[in-house]
């Protein structure tokens, strides 16, 4: 396999880490070591969460500059956690750099919980925190059909390709005023305790993590946009769902 | 009682959301308990909301920090749930609410302590997290000094 191929591959594995939801001092880490184990005289480096562009020097003085764009998250720690053992692996025993890209595409193709096991465990989180927030077994029930709904609109958004900080407000605008309907109808009892339990569906919990984490790292540019990410998507559903409330049916 | 289960299942439903598998996400979901426990003990004793929400922070990053060494993963796969059920999703909604009705004294009461919670628990992952990281390179350094004597 050539040097560049080679490095594309590991640009490969250093982007996926960043898109399931590693911190950016590991897929720098991951990358660097790879390289250097390989043959590389050095490696240097500039990541942010959405971008790695990287440049490595060969023993012969050559080099090569390649830049990989990071689009979008999609959350799996399970991913991130064998692409994260698969770098100690590969550092260890140095397999041949087909194997490396063969392991690699094994990892892609691990499979996830399926479509219908997220949608129950949508409705099991807003249930579940709508009564961690005092809500009866009635609210529950209205949040945890609301939780679903919520997501289920929230990805019809993203295939039309809104805003995502739009479109969460919309969302969880329309799940508000759901949420004010049930009460009405008389099959919740407590409106904060439903709507909670939807917020707590969104919070983003692994970026307001990792913002930490990458400022740990010395990484205060991506810690930053990871935090005010974190910051802006928690107002835009708490926007969301206040309007419904205070200016919902009957204002 | 209700709160307990609650926070278990809510951990538990989050970490399926981030794709863990198997025992890692019986710890998770346990991370999520053991913090929403210690918090409500703790309230017993501490009346600083701020001071109480780092000491939990602390205790959870140490708690995920412990299993990633001990299951070799990264400490985020069990990070998350465990500061899950002490993040102010709840204080937010009330703090814009406030702001819709125009009640300055609670809207800045309400933001100023969902601001310092998120705060806190920002330092408590920092603290514990770069401790470790500290340990690490000590460790590293012991190790290189003790083969050159060698």
């Amino acid at each position: 396999m050539t040097e560049e191929r080679f490095i594309d591959t590991v640009l490969e594995i250093g982007s996926q880490m960043l898109l399931c939801g590693g911190e950016v001092y590991r897929a720098e880490e991951a990358v660097t070591r790879i390289l250097k184990a390989y043959g590389a005289a050095s490696v240097e480096m500039f990541v942010v969460s959405t971008c790695i562009i990287v440049t490595v020097t060969d023993k012969q003085g050559g080099y090569i500059t390649k830049t990989k764009n990071v689009h979008g998250h999609e959350t799996d720690l399970d991913k991130l956690d064998r692409l994260n053992s698969m770098c100690r692996v590969i550092c260890n025993i140095r397999p041949s750099r087909a194997e490396v890209e063969r392991y690699f595409h094994q990892i892609l193709q691990y499979k996830t919980y399926p479509g219908w096991l997220k949608n129950i465990v949508y409705l099991i989180i807003s249930a579940a925190f709508s009564m961690f927030f005092g809500g009866s077994a009635r609210d529950a029930a209205v949040s945890a059909v609301l939780g679903l709904l919520l997501m289920a609109l929230l990805k019809i958004c993203k295939k039309l390709d809104v805003n995502s900080l739009f479109s969460i407000a919309l969302s969880s605008y329309i799940c508000g005023l759901l949420a004010q309907g049930a009460m009405r109808l008389g099959l919740g009892e407590h409106l904060d305790s439903i709507i909670i339990g939807n917020i707590m569906l969104i919070i983003p919990g692994l970026a307001f993590t990792n913002a930490a984490r990458d400022m740990i790292g010395g990484d205060i540019m991506s810690g930053m946009l990871r935090l005010m990410d974190a910051a802006l998507t928690a107002v835009a559903v708490s926007v969301g769902f206040a309007f419904a409330v205070r200016f919902g049916w009957g204002m | 009682m209700t709160q307990l289960i609650t926070a278990f299942i809510g951990a538990l439903g989050i970490a399926m959301l981030s794709n863990i598998h198997g025992p890692k996400l019986a710890y998770a979901g346990l991370g999520g308990l053991l913090s929403w426990v210690l918090s409500q003990v703790l309230a017993r004793f501490i009346s600083t909301e701020a001071v109480l929400i780092f000491i939990v922070s602390i205790m959870a990053t140490l708690y995920a920090e412990i299993l990633a060494r001990a299951e070799k993963s990264p400490a985020t796969v069990f990070l998350v749930s465990s500061i899950f059920p002490i993040l102010p999703g709840g204080k937010l909604y009330y703090t814009v609410i406030y702001a819709i009705d125009s009640d300055v004294e609670r809207f800045a009461a309400s933001g100023i302590s969902a601001v310092t919670t998120s705060i806190a628990i920002a330092m408590g992952i920092m603290a514990v997290s770069s401790g470790f990281k500290i340990a690490r390179y000590i460790r590293e350094k012991t190790v290189v000094f003790l083969k050159k004597m060698w």
